[in-house]
C-alpha cells in the first residue's frame, strides 16, 4: 500500500509539478503586471510560450550545450521525485545542488560573454544560499531526529514553532533561488535590469522552453520546502506556500536589484544570525 | 558511522539512489560525443554585428570593439593581503607549535 501511494506520489509529481509551476508563473506575471499597472497576459501564458518554444528552430554556439540543460532538467526532476516521494533530505539537497551545476557548466559552455557573466554570477549565489539550505535540513534533523522527507511531514508538531529563524533564513535566501528583484543576479524571468539575460543568453528554441520546465519544477520543490514547515495541517502548509510565493512576488516589483557584494554578505549574515542562532537555542533549550 | 555516540547511516535505498545519479554523471561524456542532430551554428550574440569570427563586433556609432572577458576576484572576501595576513599568522603559530613540540619531545 505504501508503495502504491508512493508511486501515486511521484506520478503526481511528474505530471502535476510543471502544470502547477506554469500555473504559479502565470500568475505570478497577471500580479507583477497588475502592480505595475499594467493589465498583464492571460494567466496561461507560460504554456503558449513553451509550446511556441518547442515549433522553433535550434540554434546553437557550441554543439553539446543543449546536452548540459538536458542533464539539468533531468537532475532536477530526480531532486522532486527524491523529495516527493518522501525521500532523503540530504539528498534531495545533493540533486538540486547538481542539477544547479549543470546549469552553471551550460552557461559556461555556451562561450557568450553574457552568459559567462550569468555564470559566474549565479556560482556566486550557490555561494550565498547552499549554506542555509543545508542548515534547514540539519534544523529539521534537530527536531525530527530524522532526515527523511516522510518522516518530517509526519513529525506531529508545526517545525515553524521551533524553527522559526530557520524559516525566515529561508525565506531570504528564496528571494535567490526564485530568482526575483533584489538577487535576481544570473537570470531574470521578467525584463528588469539584466545583462542579456545572463546564462540563458544562447539558449534558443526547444532548449529554452527546457529551461523554463526545470524552472517550474524547482519552484515546486522550493514551495515544497515551505510545506514542511507547517506540515503537520496539510491545508494551513499549502496556504503558507501560496502566500508566501505572493510575498515573493511583492518583494520581486518593490526592490532594485542589487550588487552580488551585498547578496553574498547580507546571505551569509542572515544564515549565521537566524539560521545559527536558531540551531544554537534549540540544542541549548533540548 | 559512529560520531559522538550516535549512528550515521546513509540508509540502502538512498545509497542506491546516490549510485543511480553517480551513474548519470558518468553517462554525461557519452552524451557529449553524439554527433549530428538538428542544429544551427551561430555566434554568440555580441551587443553590435559580428566580426572576425565572433572575436570582434561593430557596435554604436560604427565603432569597432574587441571581446574580453573578465573575472569575479572578490577582494574583499578572500583578496591576496587578507589571504596573507592569515596565512602568515596561522603559519607562525604552527611553526611556533612545532618547535615547542619538537623541544619537548627532545
Amino acid at each position: 500500500m505504501v508503495t502504491v501511494n508512493r508511486v501515486l506520489l511521484l506520478f503526481a509529481f511528474l505530471v502535476g509539478a510543471p502544470l502547477l509551476g506554469g500555473l504559479l508563473m502565470g500568475i505570478d506575471r497577471k500580479i507583477s503586471a497588475r502592480l505595475q499597472g499594467r493589465f498583464g497576459p492571460p494567466i496561461l501564458q507560460p504554456f503558449y510560450d513553451v509550446g511556441k518554444l518547442f515549433l522553433k528552430q535550434t540554434l546553437v554556439v557550441r554543439r553539446s550545450q543543449n546536452m548540459f540543460i538536458v542533464f539539468f532538467l533531468v537532475f532536477v526532476i530526480v531532486t522532486g521525485a527524491i523529495f516527493f516521494v518522501g525521500g532523503d533530505l540530504l539528498l534531495v539537497i545533493f540533486a538540486l545542488t547538481l542539477a544547479g551545476i549543470f546549469f552553471v557548466l551550460a552557461g559556461y559552455k555556451s562561450s557568450s560573454p553574457y552568459s559567462f557573466i550569468g555564470a559566474q554570477r549565479e556560482l556566486l549565489q550557490m555561494l550565498a544560499y547552499e549554506p542555509m539550505i543545508i542548515l534547514a535540513a540539519i534544523g529539521m534533523y534537530m527536531v525530527t531526529k530524522s532526515f527523511s522527507v516522510a518522516a518530517i511531514i509526519a513529525h506531529p508538531t508545526a517545525l515553524i514553532t521551533t524553527l522559526p529563524g530557520i524559516f525566515l533564513g529561508f525565506l531570504y535566501i528564496l528571494t535567490i533561488k526564485f530568482r526575483k528583484s533584489p538577487f535576481d543576479l544570473s537570470l531574470s524571468h521578467h525584463a528588469h535590469q539584466e545583462i542579456v539575460r545572463g546564462i540563458a543568453t544562447e539558449f534558443s528554441g526547444p532548449t529554452l522552453a527546457l529551461i523554463e520546465i526545470a524552472h517550474w519544477y524547482e519552484n515546486v520543490i522550493l514551495l515544497g520546502f515551505i510545506y514542511l514547515f507547517f506540515a503537520n495541517d496539510p491545508i494551513l502548509a499549502a496556504l503558507a506556500a501560496a502566500l508566501v510565493y505572493f510575498l515573493e512576488i511583492i518583494i520581486d516589483n518593490t526592490f532594485a536589484r542589487a550588487k552580488w557584494q551585498l547578496m553574498v554578505k547580507s546571505s551569509w549574515i542572515v544564515t549565521l544570525v537566524l539560521g545559527m542562532g536558531n540551531l544554537l537555542i534549540l540544542s541549548f533549550v533540548r | 558511522m559512529h560520531l559522538f555516540g550516535r549512528e550515521f547511516v546513509l540508509g540502502g535505498g538512498n545509497i542506491i539512489i546516490m549510485l543511480c545519479m553517480l551513474a548519470l554523471i558518468l553517462l554525461f561524456p557519452l552524451a557529449l560525443l553524439r554527433r549530428g542532430g538538428k542544429f544551427i551554428r551561430v555566434d554568440a550574440y555580441l551587443a553590435g554585428a559580428n566580426i572576425k569570427g565572433g572575436t570582434a563586433f561593430i557596435g554604436a556609432m560604427q565603432a569597432e570593439h574587441t571581446v574580453s572577458m573578465k573575472n569575479y576576484y572578490m577582494e574583499e572576501f578572500f583578496g591576496e593581503s587578507k589571504l596573507f595576513k592569515t596565512g602568515a599568522i596561522i603559519s607562525l603559530i604552527f611553526i611556533l607549535a612545532a618547535g615547542v613540540g619538537a623541544k619537548f619531545l627532545w
